[in-house]
């Protein structure tokens, strides 16, 4: 159960109501139908209302998936770098977690897992829009992880945001961003 | 020798016809006289849905020949708002107490005026819970008796009658409003004239057609038929009065909104 | 035609009751059914099918027992506090012998309780929650290609007994969005509805027809009396439980410790079963599809063997009340509940390592 065949992987995305979480994870779900099979994707929000979390468990795999909710996932993309410490137990030993680096105040608690720290807010900042950090962390989580090609997304974002050219854009741009990030933290 | 059937019963009673189940002096069965000779006159009969409440009224389940319904209790309008949805040609139209209609029925009673919903709606006013043997309804008169207000209605306790007819008229939705009576013969001509009005309106699509029709209960209201008679020409029409209270030609109103 | 989409649960149930030629939906909205509402309202008038608020749930159910009186295909969709207020006219639709289908999404109770997810609706959907004791089949589906597949099932068996029937999933079902293949499933023929309301001139005899609830008060051919027509009705739901009993086991063979789980949890509790076996433990499950009727007879030959049971649902413990008149007292049943939920709030999932947890602690 802890490591998983390659077949399978599973994510969990998490961060604060507003930053585009779950648009993150719809992303990654609409995009992984093209290549598996089976695909889940379970949000949960507004858990604590003050500060709004929210979380969504992205999963797709080439089996059946028994469960969309699941404890611990391969990967834990951390939207706010406030949060760590809240999602730090939702990563499997031998994982990996996202984290974006601003606002990251807490230290990394166990050892046996990879944290990554992605500065997502900082160069959506610098693009002029920031909003996308949301793209920037995932097109990081996509090269990082290799999670599926990237061409998936891309396209994902032409069907969703074809008919909105400054957005598609936008959000194109994010996300070339986030796989060159995550393409040089692999180094 | 040329010979032409003055009286008898409507076609569409079955027979026996539903006067076996009331008391004497009910004066439902008259109501569901002039509703059929109107469905009859019409031509309607063949493709309306009647949809019935719960109270005296509903006996006539037994005895018309037309697609019935039988609802549950207030429920006649959100019933019958289905079957006119799905099924648009048909005539639709609800038969009701004052207490299944604007008693517990009252939400759905004006959730189908709100929509304005091709229905028309028939309903018997006897000032009282008659088949449970006499209670206090929304109708009942100031200081009248029941069962439930040995004393009589007390306003300060069970508050006023309320004018159903009048409430109706007051919705964007109702195309037809009116009250009528069967205490005599003008009554019962002028009652029948408004409801095949009322019937007319749903057919040209005008919205939410409603009748009134003040009925009488010898047994709860504990005097004889005669008397009965003379109480609704006197006491309940000077609480009740007769008439159309809207009478909407347009569909304009029901077009899309700005 | 067969469509691959990505879909929430709560759409699926539209895209179910679309392909099996639901014609009409009455719904209020109540959270966390909004989704069900809203997909109606957006698909179906422009398909020329019938979408409606209602003032109310009282609306709604009066609304499907008027159109299902008229033949259509109706359903609705509530949760917890709107369900409440349906009970009386689900029994209206028992005894009226009128096929409608109400999918009950189920949310935190009682009372408004919360607006989120739980499963505590069990006893109300199952044993007939309004007057008169009656019986309605109750489905639950625990994926989103099983809630597009039972609601078309539901108005197949809805149809073919003539009673209302009961789609019981929960916000996490209505939430969560899984690939599915949407398409017509054939259920096999179905008697004309020849009973159907549809003006006097319009029935094929020509012969007017009276659907009522009250047979006992006015009683209709060919029921003489109340007795025989309650006769009637027991006679069907006899034949529910013969014929229409569903469910699905997994890893149920040789194993000493059963998980009973409906719904979310199910899926929960499957994930659970894999890491129980991953480490060798001697752990299946038994997930009831029908609700009612309820699968005693598998979970009394399980007993028999002397498996211990663990029954998850999300709430005080309901469905274990069915798996204990299964037992019938062989052996021990456990329960983890709404109070096991990984973080103690309305947003708090029973989730897998939890139910994992309670196996190794049970073996």
């Amino acid at each position: 159960m802890e490591e998983k065949s390659n077949s399978r992987t599973d994510v969990i995305m998490a961060g604060l109501g507003g930053m585009g979480v779950l648009i993150a994870g719809q992303i990654l779900a609409w995009a992984a139908l093209k290549k598996y099979q089976h695909v889940s994707w379970l949000p949960s929000y507004g858990v604590e209302k003050r500060g709004g979390l929210c979380e969504c468990t992205v999963i797709f795999s080439d089996q059946d998936i028994a469960s969309p909710l699941i404890d611990r996932a391969q990967t834990v993309v951390v939207f706010d770098g406030s949060q760590l410490k809240t999602f730090e137990p939702r990563v499997l030993p031998g994982g990996m977690i996202l984290v974006e680096s601003s606002g990251l105040e807490d230290e990394q608690e166990r050892r046996d897992y990879e944290l990554v720290k992605i500065p997502g807010v900082e160069i959506a900042v610098s693009m002029g829009i920031r909003q996308v950090s949301n793209l920037i962390l995932l097109g990081a989580y996509i090269s990082i992880r290799d999670a599926m090609p990237s061409e998936l997304i891309e396209k994902e974002l032409g069907r969703r945001f074809g008919t909105k050219k400054t957005i598609l854009e936008c959000n194109q741009k994010a996300f070339r961003q986030g796989l060159e990030l995550g393409r040089n933290a692999k180094k | 020798m040329n010979k032409k059937k003055v009286c008898g019963n409507p076609k569409i009673w079955k027979d026996p016809p539903g006067a076996v189940m009331y008391c004497p002096g009910c004066q439902h069965p008259v109501i569901h006289r002039i509703i059929s000779e109107v469905l009859e006159d019409m031509g309607i009969d063949g493709k309306a849905i009647c949809v019935l409440g719960v109270g005296c009224h509903a006996f006539v389940q037994i005895s018309w020949n037309l697609d019935i319904l039988s609802s549950a209790h207030g429920r006649a309008l959100d019933s019958a708002t289905a079957v006119k949805r799905l099924n648009s040609d048909a005539i639709v139209f609800t038969v009701q107490g004052d207490g299944d209609c604007i008693g517990i029925g009252a939400g759905a009673f004006i959730g189908a005026m709100v929509r304005g919903e091709k229905i028309t709606t028939i309903m018997y006013n006897n000032t009282n819970y008659g088949t449970t043997g006499g209670q206090l309804a929304p109708t009942t008169l100031l200081g009248q008796k029941t069962a439930t207000t040995p004393h009589g209605r007390d306003a300060a306790l069970e508050g006023y009658p309320v004018h159903t007819a009048e409430l109706a008229a007051t919705f964007k939705g109702t195309a037809y409003s009116a009250r009528g009576s069967v205490h005599t013969p003008a009554d019962y001509q002028r009652t029948k004239r408004y409801i095949k009005t009322a019937f007319q309106k749903q057919i040209d699509g005008v919205g939410f057609s409603f009748v009134e029709v003040l009925s009488a209960c010898p047994p709860n209201w504990h005097l004889s038929p005669v008397k009965c008679l003379k109480r609704i020409g006197e006491d309940i029409v000077s609480e009740f009065p007769l008439g159309e209270f809207k009478n909407e030609d347009s569909t304009e109103r029901l077009s899309k909104s700005k | 035609m067969t469509e691959r989409m990505f879909v929430q649960g709560n759409e699926a149930v539209g895209w179910g009751a679309l392909y099996c030629g639901c014609d009409g939906f009455f719904g209020y909205p109540i959270t966390p059914q909004n989704e069900v509402t809203q997909w109606f309202a957006h698909e179906f008038p422009k398909r020329g099918k019938v979408f409606l608020q209602s003032q109310s749930e009282v609306g709604s159910i009066n609304m499907l027992f008027g159109g299902a009186a008229a033949g259509f295909r109706v359903m609705t969709s509530t949760s917890g506090p709107g369900w409440g207020l349906m009970q009386e006219t689900i029994s209206h639709c028992v005894a009226a012998e009128l096929p409608c289908v109400i999918v009950l999404v189920q949310r935190g109770g009682p009372g408004a309780g919360s607006i989120r997810h739980a499963q505590m609706d069990y006893i109300t959907a199952t044993r007939g929650g309004g007057q008169g004791g009656y019986k309605n089949i109750v489905l639950a589906p625990s994926s989103v290609q099983e809630i597009h597949d039972l609601i078309q099932l539901g108005f197949h068996l809805a149809d073919k007994y003539r009673n209302p029937l009961v789609i019981l999933t929960d916000g996490i079902l209505g939430q969560v969005s899984e690939s599915i293949e949407v398409k017509t499933i054939d259920f096999g023929p179905l008697d004309k509805k020849l009973w159907a309301l549809r003006g006097r001139e319009r029935q094929e005899d020509g012969k007017s027809r009276i659907v009522n609830s009250a047979v006992g008060v006015l009683p209709l051919p060919p029921y003489p009396n109340y007795i025989s027509w309650l006769k009637h009705i027991e006679e069907k739901y006899r034949e529910m439980e013969g014929s229409e009993l569903r469910y699905e086991t997994y890893e149920a063979e040789g194993a000493d410790l059963i998980l009973v789980a409906y719904g979310y949890t199910a899926r929960v509790s499957k994930e659970a079963v894999n890491m129980a076996r991953a480490e060798g433990h001697k752990v299946g499950m038994i997930r009831p599809i029908t609700l009612w009727p309820f699968p005693y007879s598998v979970i009394r030959e399980k007993a028999m063997l002397g498996c211990k049971f663990l029954v998850v649902e999300d709430s005080l413990g309901l469905l274990i009340d069915d798996v204990k008149i299964g037992v019938e007292g062989r052996t021990d049943v456990h329960l983890v509940g709404i109070l096991d939920r990984h973080i103690p709030t309305d947003g708090g999932m029973i989730m897998p390592g939890r139910v994992f947890e309670e196996i190794k602690r049970l073996l």
